[in-house]
């Protein structure tokens, strides 16, 4: 899958700077909220493309994958937190892009899925407080935030989109997955209350 | 002209150059050097014959055919600028080309033969004929084909040639060469693929898809949806699966994935559904300012968003659109009113004619509506509604409508709130945007709430009712009660004066026309001025007056705000005594009393029905109802009568200056089995005789009218155990009600068991049975006994002295004297070696006669008889009795040793004590134990003893000393036994 890299998009959500220690433990706590709602997306997503996504054993080859950044959690205890924030921003920039195409391929595609519907909603507006979020923790530790460039959507037949879909709100999970371990680990170092 | 080929073999090789000539006129040679074919042009008309020259330099020779029409077979030429061309979205190959011969003098019937191949394998997939028409022009000829196989999947070829089909040419079935193939190449391999992409087909079509591999890569599965088809193989990189009768899909499409390897998903989405089926197109106008054209949207499409159905409404009249924004919006609600769209009324035009057009990508269907604008009228419900309650059985409502109408036909629905509706029309001219039309409703009934609600019609072209207006209410104003009150009384008499306890029926609403507000009662003694009066609050139905013996006009009246009721009266005599003649005795219904009397002489307004609906209580709830006049029938109907319970119901005629008593009855719904059981006495007058005497049982009890009563009687085989009657019941019908006793005879003597039971219409009551032991008398049983007994004892006595008196002739004939033994001393022989003394030789006793009285149970007379023998002993009376066994075995009593004893001889004990000289078993040695009693010992032995007493001058009274115990105890056991046994009996 191929990201049409367009000229710096303006992020689509707002960011502030609230304090640093308690920004984390909140984006934590976001994380953790995230993580649970992108396992119930997933499920529905699946459920809403027919046969054979809707089946368990469905996995399709990685080749299909758009271009998103990997969780790498092999990688993850060599990494500063510094690398771990810059890549968790640029996983859920990506991420939210891809989210909204989906979303609007969805609505063409499953008018009538009103809970498929509402669940990409909620993922959208949730992911973009957790970027601004770690946006913020970034700023607050002196991190620059990387120069990323929005994805578009591809011209692509309704099949790949359908796959498309799949990758984004999978790969929505494991990079939750990856941010509340990045993000525990942060809320280790905090002094305790 | 036709232009004819020719050949000919060469005939045998030389090797000499020969040419050959040909001529087929006789002027009209051709030469055709070495070739052994040439054309000929000529009009075959008929035999033509043609001359062959070959010519060598050694000469020449000539060959003659002579050629018919016959002999010449025609192929047509093979088809010129065959050209494919392919529509890869709708797999369709169209072919283009030109055929003709310009020798062709007239047309000839030619059939185009094609033939689809996939190129990779050389497989003819498809081959069609294409009749045509050929002539001496070259024309241009088209063909198409859909593909079931998307046209990407692998290259396809096409071919072509010509075939004479004309039968009048000698050539049926000749064929040109094929033409050259034509292909079109199928999706190259730069990358792998899918066909065909997100198509959209109509449910129940049969589809192939296939997956071509890209370079380096193999296909591994091919899957529809989650079902596994077969495969088939189209080439070497594409594989194709079918699915047949597609059925339709999810809104999301069916997924079709082709999985390679190296690991690569591919995959297509078609969406499958049907072809719109809108119908039923209608149009109206609500305003006379838009029409509203809708329609039935059919069959579910099962496409949505872009494939969705999209929708024109044309006015073809005025050629303009229609607005359908909210049926061709797919966010809208999928409800009635999503289906339609909306058109302007033209100013001037009375006559439209709409178009609706509905497409989607599986086609189109198209449905016309006329209509007449004035003819559709379909009116909105009045928008303002207003209720006014002017007096108290009139209205008036105000309406009003946000657009003006023409004459409409309008409909009222009232409702009263006891919810009975009325429907009532009315017309209401032009009306004016927001105009109000006033609408006077009468025929009211006063102080009722009203519900109105309204709608309305075209009025000169009916077409549809409006919808309900929302409901106003009102309620009409009060009028005075316009009926009196139903009045009675009930009167007590006490010694001081009369309590009269006067009653009356609240007013039915219709009657009241209002609330009642209170109840006036006024009273005045008859013929004298003064009234008194009293009110009661409207909670309560009656009011109680004092009242002196004087006679009285009671009148009572209802008031409500407006007025009071008509006054109602009653009338009471101080001195009057009601005259009660028996009552008489009515049968009733479960519902109730169908009453019918005699008219009273004096009747003029009527007769009152009186009762007690609970005529077991203090408060016994009185009821009545008025006949009117000259009707003497009425059936009184109430839910609280009961079963059983006796009423009592008066029938008093109403006359102008009293109410008077005229009839008494009592009767029961339905009568019941008696609920309390009848007490009954017994006495026995005899052994054979009972007479039973019961009570009344208490009226309350009754249940019913007492018919009569059912006497019981069985004999009880064993009184302790109820269980084990036996005996027959026996029952005796008393149907007169009155009688209080009966009397039972031609019983045995036996316990008895009587029971009494009442019965009424409704069955029989219960009953509490009585035992009665019924005995003989014991004078009788005693005479039984005693007579016998007196007689045999007299007869014992008579023979007793009959004996006595003769004892000596008795003596001599039982018992003659035996000789003395006298032995003189010659006699004696002395034998040699004995003792000089002489012994005494004793024989064996042999008795003289044996009188066996006695069998011993269990012994067989045949083997031992036991006899009792009486030996008087001399003076002292004393007897012994010996017991012998005549038995040649066992012989106890045998003693062969012991000498025979004088009779007189005073027996020496020592000689009778034998027990020291026996051995052995001797069980009747002890004489003196040994006992004649027995219960089985007759009477008269008992009595007359052994007649083996030899001596005995008692012999025929019983030995006192030893008997008299036996015989007393005998006697009393005797009598015991009797009254045992009578009383056993």
């Amino acid at each position: 899958m191929e990201v049409i890299r367009a000229k710096k998009a303006p992020i689509q959500c707002s960011l502030h700077n609230p304090d640093n220690d308690h920004v984390i433990r909140q984006t934590h706590n976001l994380s953790k909220l995230l993580l649970s709602h992108s396992q119930d997306l997933l499920k529905e997503y699946l459920k809403c493309q027919g046969d054979p996504f809707n089946q368990s054993d469905f996995r399709p080859s990685p080749s299909s994958q758009p271009d998103l950044p990997r969780p790498l959690p092999e990688m993850w205890h060599s990494l500063t937190d510094e690398e771990r924030l810059l890549d968790n921003f640029t996983a859920h920039f990506l991420l939210s892009h891809h989210l909204r195409h989906t979303q609007e391929e969805q609505k063409e595609l499953n008018p009538n899925a009103a809970v498929l519907h509402a669940l990409l909603e909620t993922s959208l507006n949730r992911t973009c407080h957790l970027l601004a979020n770690i946006r913020a923790v970034m700023d607050n530790m002196g991190v620059a935030p990387p120069d990323l460039d929005a994805p578009l959507p591809g011209n692509i037949t309704i099949f790949e989109q359908k796959v498309k879909g799949y990758w984004v709100c999978e790969g929505s999970r494991d990079w939750l997955e990856r941010t509340e371990r990045d993000f525990a680990s942060l809320v280790d170092k905090l002094p305790n209350f | 002209m036709l232009t004819f080929i020719c050949s000919w073999s060469a005939g045998s090789e030389t090797n000499l150059k020969t040419t050959y000539k040909i001529c087929y006129k006789p002027t009209h040679c051709e030469s055709v050097e070495r070739n052994v074919s040439g054309k000929i042009n000529l009009a075959l008309f008929g035999a033509v014959q043609i001359h062959i020259t070959a010519i060598n330099t050694l000469g020449s020779a000539t060959a003659t055919f002579q050629v018919t029409k016959k002999d010449i077979t025609f192929i047509p030429p093979v088809p010129q600028n065959v050209k494919v061309v392919p529509d890869f979205s709708s797999q369709t190959l169209s072919l283009k080309w030109i055929g003709g011969v310009s020798a062709l003098a007239f047309p000839t019937t030619i059939e185009f033969e094609i033939q689809v191949l996939w190129t990779e394998k050389m497989e003819v997939i498809h081959t069609e004929s294409y009749a045509a028409q050929l002539d001496s022009q070259n024309k241009t000829f088209q063909w198409s084909w859909i593909s079931g196989v998307p046209l990407n999947c692998t290259s396809h070829s096409v071919r072509i040639r010509s075939i004479s089909t004309d039968i009048l040419m000698n050539s049926k079935n000749g064929s040109s060469d094929w033409s050259k193939l034509q292909t079109i190449p199928g999706a190259d391999d730069s990358k792998s693929v899918m066909f065909p992409e997100d198509k959209v087909v109509r449910v129940g079509t049969n589809m192939t898809f296939c997956c071509v591999a890209g370079r380096g890569q193999r296909i591994k599965t091919l899957v529809y949806g989650a079902e596994h088809l077969p495969c088939s193989e189209l080439g070497i990189r594409s594989k194709a699966i079918t699915k047949y009768n597609l059925p339709p899909s999810d809104s999301a499409g069916t997924n079709i994935m082709c999985n390679l390897d190296p690991p690569h998903l591919l995959g297509t989405v078609v969406f499958v559904g049907y072809p719109p089926d809108d119908q039923q197109l209608e149009c109206e106008t609500r305003d006379l300012q838009n029409i509203v054209c809708y329609w039935s949207p059919g069959r579910q499409t099962m496409l949505l968003r872009e494939h969705r159905t999209f929708y024109t409404l044309t006015e073809r009249i005025s050629g303009k659109n229609a607005s359908c924004h909210q049926a061709n919006d797919d966010d809208a609600d999928l409800n009635d009113d999503k289906y339609k769209c909306n058109f302007p009324v033209i100013s001037g035009q009375q006559m439209y004619k709409f178009l609706l057009k509905a497409k989607n990508p599986l086609g189109e269907v198209k449905t016309n509506y006329t209509l007449n604008l004035y003819t559709r009228v379909y009116p909105y419900s009045p928008s303002k509604v207003t209720v006014l309650c002017t007096g108290s059985r009139q209205t008036k409502l105000f309406l009003s409508w946000g657009v003006s109408y023409k004459n409409m036909t309008c409909q009222f629905e009232i409702v009263t709130n006891n919810k009975e509706k009325q429907l009532r029309n009315f017309t209401l001219p032009d009306q004016e945007a927001n105009a109000l039309s006033r609408v006077a409703v009468d025929q009211l009934y006063p102080d009722t709430s009203y519900s109105f609600r309204t709608r309305c019609a075209s009025a000169e072209h009916f077409w549809k009712w409006s919808s309900w207006s929302e409901s106003k209410t009102c309620k009409t104003q009060e009028e005075a009660p316009s009926k009196a009150l139903d009045v009675w009384r009930e009167i007590k008499r006490t010694e001081h004066g009369q309590n009269v306890l006067v009653k009356w029926k609240p007013l039915p609403h219709s009657d009241a026309k209002g609330t009642i507000v209170k109840y006036e009662i006024t009273w005045n003694v008859v013929n004298e001025v003064g009234e008194q009066s009293a009110i009661a609050p409207v909670s309560v139905n009656s009011t109680e007056l004092h009242l002196n013996f004087s006679d009285y006009v009671i009148a009572v009246r209802a008031v409500n705000s407006v007025g009071s009721s008509p006054s109602s009266q009653i009338r009471i005599l101080g001195l009057f005594e009601e005259q009660a003649d028996e009552p008489s005795i009515i049968s009733g219904m479960p519902s109730g009393f169908n009453l019918s009397w005699s008219p009273g002489t004096n009747e003029t307004c009527g007769y009152i029905v009186e009762w007690c609906l609970f005529p077991d209580t203090l408060d016994c709830n009185m009821q009545w109802e008025r006949v009117p006049p000259k009707t003497t029938h009425t059936v009184i109907t109430s839910d609280g009568f009961r079963p059983g319970v006796r009423y009592s119901i008066s029938v008093y005629g109403c006359s102008q200056h009293k109410e008077y008593l005229l009839k008494k009855m009592v009767g029961y719904t339905q009568e019941l089995a008696p609920r309390r059981a009848v007490k009954v006495k017994a006495e026995a007058n005899s052994s054979h005789t009972v007479t039973l005497r019961w009570e009344d049982i208490p009226v309350q009890d009754h249940q019913g009218f007492i018919r009569g009563y059912r006497v019981y009687y069985v004999p009880q085989v064993n009184f302790s155990a109820r269980s084990q009657k036996s005996g027959i019941k026996e029952v005796i019908n008393i149907t007169d009600p009155d009688v209080r006793n009966v009397t039972v005879t031609n019983l045995h003597s036996a316990t008895y068991e009587f029971t009494v039971k009442a019965y009424t219409a409704g069955g029989e009551g219960i009953g509490e049975p009585i035992n009665i032991n019924l005995v003989d008398s014991p004078l009788g049983l005693f005479l039984a006994i005693l007579i016998p007994l007196g007689v045999t004892c007299f007869c014992g006595i008579l023979l007793g002295i009959f004996c006595y008196t003769k004892r000596n002739c008795v003596k001599e004939t039982f018992y003659p004297d035996v000789p003395n033994p006298e032995i003189h001393g010659e006699q004696w022989s002395v034998v040699e070696g004995r003792s000089s003394n002489p012994t005494f030789d004793v024989k064996p006793f042999i008795p003289d006669k044996v009188w066996i009285i006695e069998s011993v149970p269990g012994k067989d007379v045949d083997d031992s008889d036991i006899c009792t023998m009486e030996m008087n002993n001399g003076d002292n009376g004393s007897v012994n009795n010996l017991e012998v066994i005549s038995d040649s075995g066992y012989k106890p009593q045998m003693r062969p040793h012991v000498p025979l004893l004088d009779v007189n001889h005073t027996p020496n004990p020592q000689h009778l004590d034998l027990t020291e000289q026996s051995e052995g078993y001797q069980p009747q040695l002890k004489v003196s134990n040994w006992s004649v009693e027995s219960p089985e010992v007759d009477e008269a032995s008992a009595c007359i003893g052994s007649p083996t007493s030899v001596n005995s001058t008692q012999f025929l009274l019983p030995y006192q000393a030893s008997e008299e115990g036996q015989s007393t105890r005998s006697s009393s056991w005797k009598f015991s036994s009797l009254m045992s046994s009578a009383q056993k009996r």
